[in-house]
C-alpha cells in the first residue's frame, strides 16, 4: 500500500491527487531564479514538521542556512524553534562557503572532500538526529557540478536517489530551471526523479505571471495543466481550478 | 418592464452588458452592484478603470453607506496597471491588467473568503485587459467568467463595444447566458435586453438621476384617493384607504424605517426628509381643489391670510385638527413667548419622538417642516418659512418645541443633520425596544393621552418619499431595513430563539404594527403593505417600492436563515398585494 505526504501547501495536495507525494519518493522541483523554489521546499518541510508530524531536514548546498532562515521569516514561520524542538535540522554542506568559524549545521565539508558519499553521510547523521521524514536538498544543481562526466553524473545521481529510498525519507530536490520559456529540454535529473514540479515565471509587458505545473508524479493520477500560483505574505498558494491565461 | 427588473442580478449566470463608450454601463452595473449590496448578497468589484477607492466613494454617492463588512471587496486591477500609488485597504486585492491570471488569483483569493456561491462578481471592464491582451480575454471569459458563473454566481462584465475585433467580441457574447447592450439615441440611454435569463427581450429607457428632491413629476394627488383622505380627516373614518387592516399604524414601525433609512445617509437623508415634509405642505394651496367645496369655502373664508401674526397662527395651530387626529402629537401654541414672523409650537406626545427619551439630539422630522411648508402656503406674500426644534424629548424636555420663522436659520442645518453617532444609539434604542418586545413580550410603545398608533399619512411622512428623492434615498432604506433585519435576528438568535420561532415572532411583530396583513408560506406576503400603498396612492411610480420591507425581510432571512427574499410582487406596481420569493 502507497502511503502519502501530504504537503499542507495551499491548492498542491489537490493538484496531487487530493493525497501527497508519495512516501519515500525524490521529487524534483525545477524553477528559474525567484520563482520559489526554496519557498516551497521549506514550506514542505515546515507544514511538515507542524501539521504532520513529520520532522524535516534541510540540506543546503549553495546559501548559508542562516540567510535561508532570515529570508523565511517574512512568511511567519519561526524555524528556529522548530530547530530547537529537533523537528527541524539545517546542515550546510556548502562546498564553497564554508568559514572556519561558523558553526552552521551538523557537518561540514570542504570543496575538495564533496563527494557523495560525504553527502549521504551528512544525511544519514541528520535523519539519526532528528528522526527526519521529509528532506531537501537545494540545489542539487551543486552537487551535480561536481561530476563533470555525464555519465558519472547520472550514476551519482541514481546512487543518491536509491540512497535515499532506503531511508525511506520524502525529499526534495531543488533544481535550476534551464530555459523559462514553455518550449524546453528536459534536464536529465527529470527523468531519474519519480516527481517532477515545475515552477515557472513567464514575463508579460513588465508583469510576472507564475505558472505551477506537475510534470510527472510516478504512481498517482495527478492534474497535469498548468495552474497559477503566487507567493502570498503566508507562502506559496496554488490555484487547481484557475487556467493559466498568457 | 422595468430598469430595476433588469438591474437585480440574476440568482447565476454571466451577463455581458456592451455598448460605445459613455452609454452608462459603469453607471447601470454601479446599480447592479448596489441592489446587490441591499439584498445582502456579497460582491466582487473587479475594476480595471478605476482605483477601488474611486469606485468606493461613488458608490457611496448613489447611497452605498457603511455595507456590512465583508459584503463588498475589490479587485484593484488599475492601480498597480498605471502605476498610482494607493493606501492598502483590508477590502481590496490588487490585481494587473495586463496579467490576467493576476485578475482570476485575486478573485479566487476573494471567493475563498466569502464563500463558493451566491457571489455577484462585477467587473468594470473587459475593455483594458482586451487591450493588453487581445483574443486570450475571450478565453478568460470563457473558462474563468463563464466557469465562475457556473458555479452558482452571478457575472456581469462590461466591454465596450468598437475597441476590437468583431469576432472577438462575439466569442465573447457566444458564451454569455444575458446580452445587454446599451446605446445613447437622441440624448436618451436605452438598454436593449439581447438575451437574458429571466428577462425576455424588450427595450427600456434609463431615466437621468434628478439632480435635487423633485416633487411634481412624482408625485400624484389622485382625487378619489384624496376624497377618502378628506373623509378620514373631516369624519374620522378609521379604515378609508386600508379596507381590512385600517388607516392605522403602530409608530414603531415607521420609526424603525426613518432610523434605518437615517443610518446611511444621517446628513442628506435628514436634509431629503426636511425638505419633502416642508414643500408637501406648502402645496396645501394646490392639493385644496382636491377637497371637497365645504372645505375650501371654508380655508377661504376663515383661515388667516398672514401667518406671520401671533393672533393668525395660534388660529392655525388651535384648528389644525389633523395632528390630534393623525396622532402625531397634541398641539399647543405658545402664546405668551411668540411674536411677530416668530412662532413657538409645542407638542406633546410626538409621535416621531416617542420611545426616544434623552437620546441627546432634537429628532422631530415630521411636524416642524410640516408647520413652516403650511406658513409658506398660508402666506399671501411668497416668502420661505422654516422650523428649527428648540426642545425635544430626545433632549430631555418632557415634550417638543419648535421656532417657525419666515427666511433661513443659520443653526437649521446643523440641527436637521444628525451625527452618525446620535442616529447610531436611536437605531440602538429601537432594536432594545424591539428585542424587549419579541423575546420578553414587553410592551413596544404606548403614549398616555395617544396611544401608540399613528395614521397613515404620519407613517408617510416619518418614512420619506425617498422614491421621490432618487436612488441614493432608495438605497439608504433598502439598505437601512437590511441592518435592522439582521440585527434584530442576530438578537434573537443570541437569546436563544429558534430559527422558525425567530422569524415567525418578527411576522407577529409586523402585524402587530399594522405594517399590513403578513402572512407568512412558501412566499411572504402582504396585504395592504403601508409602504407600497404610499406609492400606489401618492406618486406616479408603477414599480415595486417596497424599499424598507424588502431590506428588513432579507435581513432577517438571510441572518436567520441564510436565505434572501425577492419581491416578486408590489401593489405599487399593480398586484393586489406585496409579494416576495424566499429564495
Amino acid at each position: 500500500m502507497v502511503d502519502y505526504v501530504p504537503t499542507g501547501i495551499p491548492g498542491v495536495d489537490k493538484i496531487l491527487g487530493g493525497q501527497g507525494f508519495p512516501r519515500g519518493h525524490s521529487i524534483l522541483i525545477c524553477g528559474g531564479p525567484g520563482s520559489g523554489k526554496t519557498t516551497f521546499a521549506i514550506q514542505f518541510l515546515f507544514n511538515g514538521a507542524t501539521e504532520f508530524g513529520e520532522s524535516g531536514l534541510y540540506i543546503t548546498l549553495d546559501e548559508d542556512p542562516e540567510d535561508v532562515k532570515k529570508n523565511m521569516s517574512k512568511f511567519g514561520w519561526d524555524l528556529d524553534k522548530l530547530e530547537e524542538k529537533k523537528k527541524l535540522a539545517f546542515i550546510n554542506v556548502s562546498p564553497v562557503r564554508v568559514t572556519p568559524t561558523e558553526k552552521a549545521g551538523l557537518v561540514q565539508l570542504g570543496m575538495k572532500e564533496f563527494k557523495l558519499i560525504k553527502l549521504l553521510e551528512a544525511i544519514r547523521t541528520g535523519i539519526g538526529e532528528i528522526q527526519a521524514k521529509r528532506i531537501v536538498i537545494d540545489p542539487i544543481t551543486i552537487f551535480t557540478l561536481q561530476y563533470p562526466d555525464e555519465v558519472e553524473r547520472i550514476y551519482a545521481m541514481r546512487d543518491l536517489i536509491a540512497d535515499f529510498r532506503k531511508t525511506g525519507c520524502t525529499n526534495l530536490l531543488i533544481s535550476e530551471l534551464r530555459g523559462t520559456g514553455l518550449e524546453r529540454e528536459h534536464q536529465f535529473e527529470e527523468y531519474l526523479a519519480q516527481g517532477v514540479i515545475l515552477l515557472r515565471t513567464v514575463m508579460k509587458e513588465d508583469k510576472l505571471s507564475r505558472m505551477f505545473q506537475v510534470e510527472k508524479m510516478r504512481g498517482l493520477e495527478v492534474d497535469n495543466q498548468p495552474r497559477p500560483y503566487s507567493i502570498t505574505n503566508s507562502g506559496i498558494e496554488v490555484y487547481p481550478t484557475l487556467t493559466v491565461f498568457k | 418592464m422595468s430598469l430595476a427588473k433588469i438591474q437585480e442580478p440574476p440568482e447565476r449566470g454571466l451577463i455581458l452588458l456592451v455598448g460605445p463608450p459613455g452609454a452608462g454601463k459603469s453607471t447601470f452595473c454601479h446599480q447592479v452592484v448596489l441592489n446587490s449590496i441591499a439584498a445582502d448578497r456579497p460582491v466582487i468589484f473587479v475594476t480595471t478603470e478605476q482605483s477601488a477607492p474611486d469606485i468606493i466613494s461613488l458608490l457611496r454617492e448613489r447611497g452605498l453607506g457603511e455595507p456590512t463588512p465583508g459584503l463588498v471587496s475589490f479587485v484593484d486591477a488599475f492601480s498597480e496597471t498605471v502605476g498610482v500609488e494607493t493606501p492598502e485597504r483590508p477590502d481590496t486585492i490588487c490585481a494587473n491588467c495586463v496579467d490576467l491570471n493576476s485578475i482570476s488569483i485575486a478573485t479566487t483569493r476573494l471567493q475563498e473568503k466569502m464563500g463558493p456561491k451566491g457571489i455577484l462578481l462585477a467587473f468594470d471592464s473587459l475593455t483594458s485587459p482586451y487591450l493588453f491582451s487581445g483574443a486570450e480575454v475571450t478565453k478568460f471569459v470563457r473558462l474563468f467568467l463563464s466557469k465562475f458563473a457556473a458555479e452558482g454566481n452571478s457575472v456581469l462584465a462590461l466591454m465596450d463595444e468598437g475597441c476590437g475585433k468583431e469576432e472577438d467580441l462575439g466569442a465573447m457574447m457566444s458564451v454569455a447566458d444575458g446580452i445587454l447592450r446599451m446605446e445613447i439615441q437622441e440624448g436618451l440611454r436605452i438598454v436593449n435586453v439581447v438575451k437574458h435569463p429571466k428577462v425576455s427581450p424588450t427595450r427600456v429607457e434609463v431615466p437621468t438621476e434628478p439632480e435635487r428632491v423633485e416633487l411634481k413629476p412624482t408625485i400624484s394627488f389622485d382625487p378619489s384617493v384624496m376624497r377618502q383622505m378628506v373623509r378620514w380627516f373631516l369624519q374620522g373614518s378609521e379604515a378609508a384607504l386600508r379596507g381590512e387592516v385600517g388607516d392605522f399604524v403602530n409608530l414603531f414601525w415607521p420609526n424603525l424605517a426613518h432610523w434605518s433609512g437615517m443610518l446611511w445617509d444621517p446628513k442628506r437623508f435628514a436634509t431629503m426628509i426636511y425638505g419633502l415634509n416642508k414643500e408637501d405642505a406648502a402645496e396645501l394651496r394646490e392639493q385644496i381643489r382636491y377637497f371637497p367645496w365645504q372645505f375650501r369655502l371654508m380655508v377661504k373664508f376663515f383661515w388667516p391670510k398672514n401667518p406671520n401674526k401671533v393672533k393668525d397662527m395660534k388660529k392655525v395651530v388651535s384648528r389644525w385638527k389633523g395632528a390630534l387626529r393623525e396622532r402625531s402629537g397634541i398641539l399647543e401654541y405658545l402664546e405668551d413667548i411668540s411674536k411677530s414672523d416668530e412662532h413657538y409650537i409645542r407638542v406633546h406626545e410626538s409621535s416621531d419622538c416617542w420611545g426616544l427619551e434623552n437620546i441627546g439630539a432634537t429628532i422631530a422630522s415630521h411636524l416642524p417642516p410640516f408647520f413652516a411648508g403650511i406658513c409658506k402656503a398660508l402666506g399671501k406674500e411668497e416668502r420661505d418659512w422654516n422650523a428649527i426644534e428648540t426642545k425635544c424629548i430626545g433632549l430631555g424636555d418632557p415634550y417638543c418645541e419648535w421656532k417657525v420663522v419666515p427666511g433661513e436659520i443659520d443653526e437649521l442645518r446643523d440641527c436637521v443633520e444628525k451625527d452618525r453617532a446620535v442616529v447610531e444609539r436611536i437605531h440602538e434604542r429601537l432594536l432594545e425596544h424591539l428585542t424587549g418586545f419579541l423575546v420578553e413580550g414587553r410592551p413596544l410603545v404606548e403614549r398616555p393621552r395617544l396611544g401608540s398608533d399613528v395614521h397613515l399619512h404620519v407613517a408617510f411622512h416619518a418614512m420619506g418619499f425617498p422614491h421621490l428623492a432618487g436612488e441614493r434615498y432608495r438605497m439608504a432604506q433598502r439598505m437601512g431595513g437590511a441592518k435592522s433585519g439582521r440585527e434584530v435576528s442576530k438578537r434573537l438568535m443570541e437569546a436563544g430563539i429558534k430559527e422558525d420561532d425567530a422569524i415567525s415572532r418578527v411576522i407577529e411583530f409586523m402585524n402587530y404594527c399594522k405594517v399590513g396583513k403578513v402572512t407568512l408560506g412558501e412566499t411572504i406576503r402582504i396585504k395592504e403593505n403601508c409602504e407600497s400603498l404610499r406609492s400606489k396612492l401618492f406618486t406616479t411610480i408603477r414599480e415595486p417600492s417596497c424599499y424598507f420591507t424588502t431590506g428588513f425581510l432579507n435581513g432577517l432571512f438571510s441572518a436567520v436563515k441564510n436565505q434572501h427574499v425577492r419581491e416578486i410582487r408590489c401593489m405599487a406596481a399593480g398586484d393586489p398585494y406585496c409579494e416576495w420569493e424566499i429564495i
